[in-house]
């Protein structure tokens, strides 16, 4: 008998099968090479501490049924024993050896196959000493716009501690959420509920100092405060619009203030797209809902004048169908002229094709959308935060929407309408998907790290990123300057899946690695 | 091991499935052995060659119901490379052994012993018929 392990059955005697018997199941594992103790609970639910005495300073391997499991035996006794998750196994013979076997030969000797092969696994397994990240359970969220209000709101119930920084320029720019078009008062609800939310701190974006990156986080001091820590920051700035030429046009966000108020509109409303140069397809996105909108609540007329109808978003083509059908009127343009005499607009134009001239004389609005982007305070704090851009700026939205909510930096997430266009739903949606993430990634006080995370051998990797690719819970990472695959180990939910999958056999499960595992089933 | 039947299966759908069965009272013939791994998507050709190789007379993959993969296609994954060693062992003319992939769900437990079971005396068939 080796005497590295200690085996720590309930004796089953609430079993049909009858209890288990000690002295030959001892006789029968003085052969074991792994288990060194059989220590055999009676009455296992009512009074185990005496006999966990005998066990000091040695792995051990649990058994009983799966209401042992239930009722938190093993947590407890790990805990009075100070096991590390690497040091214990757990395993249930009451439904998978005495229940599953007919004669109590066969489930003896299954019993011992069961017991010296996790006894193989056991011995070869370390305890966590690397345990995993822990993000501290501080929220920092950056922007005050739909987005950043119903992610706090989301977040509040998680009890985390949330801080919400009001940005400068007023919750209002994209889409059709805060201007109105969605139910009226959104925002001022969401707000208050967040002002009044107790897990919610909201600090005014003027009082705030710059992000500093520290180990394992964030810190930002607030006016004169001292820096406060955070484990996270959430990126959920608004966007903003430049104003519209000086012809007397307006721009959407002014045009969506007009709609907010629930004026009546009425006449002919003008959009000039492609004026200075190509609008892009999230711009001509929220142009053709808010025709949309007005459309269904007027008769007013509306042209739009475009160079190219560009559809390159999911959703766009059936909406320029929609608006089409609804009686909007799309008209192909070059060599656009625009001028305001005295307040009356005078445009004329020429087809691209033909070259037929084209007038629209005394429309009651036009609508020039401005160049929109990050406002500057945004930009410096998504630099400040280090994400990486496709575009290779900051200040390019239309580049930081094609980010996914994980960003390169595990407690740095981006949502709502930085990442695109969306509908109350959408963002809705996005706020879940942060908060679950955040979840994963913050592992509350008192819950065992999983055991069995996947640890990349830098030598193997071919940097194919199968693993990358196969994860289901993006917890493989590219670390394109070493050019190795690296798993974050806060996301890592122990699958096995990437180490099954990689072809360079780089990837080895903690705890269960390929050889513990070959060993162990031919214990069995 | 020789002359076994293992079933690796996963800690979730499958390990209640395999609970649910001894609940209901079906019990199995001692060949089968039993192993545990976190997802069957932590399975691949090298394991089930391995196992067969040591003297199993079969790996049953035993997974949760198609949709209803914890780690959502792990146990698809699984069947790829049972298929994928299905195929190896036909072409290179082995006899009398065999890798499945079974799905089962945790209300399951009937049809999962009969499954089992099936193997069993299909393998039995074809050592009489030798």
């Amino acid at each position: 008998m080796s005497d590295s392990i200690v085996a720590v059955l309930c004796d089953q005697q609430c079993s049909s099968k009858g209890p288990l018997q000690k002295t030959s199941l001892t006789k029968r594992l003085s052969q074991s090479s792994t288990i060194g103790k059989l220590i055999l609970l009676d009455k296992a639910c009512q009074d185990p501490e005496k006999k966990l005495k005998k066990v000091t300073g040695r792995k051990v391997l649990f058994g009983g049924c799966p209401y042992l499991e239930e009722s938190g035996f093993y947590s407890l006794a790990a805990e009075s024993l100070g096991l590390d998750p690497g040091e214990m196994l757990v395993t249930d013979v009451k439904s998978s050896i005495l229940d599953l076997y007919d004669n109590s030969e066969t489930i003896e000797e299954n019993l011992i196959g069961r017991l010296e092969s996790l006894g193989r696994l056991l011995a070869d397994s370390a305890p966590l000493k690397d345990r995993p990240v822990k993000l501290k359970r501080n929220v920092l969220i950056f922007g005050s716009g739909y987005s950043g209000l119903k992610t706090a709101l989301e977040l509040s119930g998680e009890k985390l501690s949330v801080d919400l920084v009001e940005t400068e320029e007023p919750p209002l720019a994209p889409g059709c959420l805060a201007a109105g078009l969605g139910s009226p008062g959104l925002i001022e609800e969401l707000t208050e509920r967040v002002r009044t939310s107790e897990h919610v701190a909201v600090f005014p974006q003027t009082q705030m100092g710059p992000i500093r990156s520290v180990e394992k986080g964030f810190t930002v001091s607030f006016g004169r405060g001292e820096p406060r820590e955070y484990g996270a920051v959430i990126f959920a700035p608004e966007r903003t619009e430049a104003p519209a030429e000086q012809i007397g046009a307006w721009n959407l966000t002014r045009l969506y203030e007009w709609i907010g108020e629930r004026r009546p509109i009425k006449g002919r409303i003008v959009f000039v797209l492609d004026r200075s140069s190509e609008t892009p397809p999230e711009v001509t996105q929220d142009i053709l809902t808010a025709a949309k909108v007005i459309k269904e609540r007027s008769h007013a007329e509306i042209w739009i004048l475009l160079k190219h109808i560009r559809v390159a978003l999911p959703g766009l083509q059936e909406l320029y169908d929609s608006t089409r059908e609804m009686g909007v009127i799309f008209v192909k343009y070059r060599n656009l002229r625009l001028h305001n005499e005295f307040g009356d607009f005078q445009i004329a134009g020429e087809d691209p094709q033909s070259g037929a001239p084209f007038r629209i004389d005394n429309p009651d609005r036009v609508i020039i959308p401005g160049t929109s982007g990050l406002s500057a305070s945004a930009a410096s704090a998504a630099e400040t935060l280090g994400l990486r851009l496709p575009g290779g700026r900051y200040t390019q939205p239309y580049s930081l929407w094609r980010l996914a909510n994980e960003s390169n930096h595990p407690g740095v997430l981006v949502c709502g309408s930085a990442r695109g266009n969306m509908d109350a739903e959408g963002v809705a949606a996005d706020a879940a998907s942060v908060v679950q993430t955040l979840r994963a990634r913050m592992v509350p006080e008192g819950i065992t790290p999983v055991e069995h995370i996947a640890s990349v051998d830098a030598d193997r990797c071919v940097f194919c990123l199968t693993c990358v690719r196969v994860c289901p819970y993006h917890a493989m990472e590219k670390n394109i300057e070493e050019r190795v695959a690296q798993p974050v180990t806060t996301a890592c939910q122990g699958c096995g899946i990437c180490a099954a999958e990689c072809p360079a056999e780089a990837i080895d499960m903690r705890n269960l690695s390929r050889e513990s595992v070959l060993a162990a089933m031919q214990a069995l | 091991m020789s002359d076994s039947i293992l079933i690796v299966h996963c800690a979730e759908g499958a390990k209640k499935a395999l609970a649910r069965m001894t609940e209901e009272g079906h019990e199995l013939p001692p060949q089968f052995k039993t192993f545990e791994l976190p997802c069957t998507g932590s399975v691949n050709e090298v394991l089930l060659m391995e196992n067969l190789q040591n003297g199993a007379n079969g790996v049953v993959v035993l997974g949760c119901r198609r949709e209803n993969c914890k780690h959502l296609d792990g146990n698809l994954k699984a069947e790829r490379k049972v298929a994928r060693v299905k195929r190896l062992l036909s072409e290179a003319g082995v006899e009398g052994k065999f890798v499945e992939m079974v799905y089962a769900a945790p209300d399951e437990g009937k049809r999962l012993h009969e499954t089992l079971l099936g193997y069993l005396r299909a393998g039995e068939a074809e050592d009489k018929s030798k």
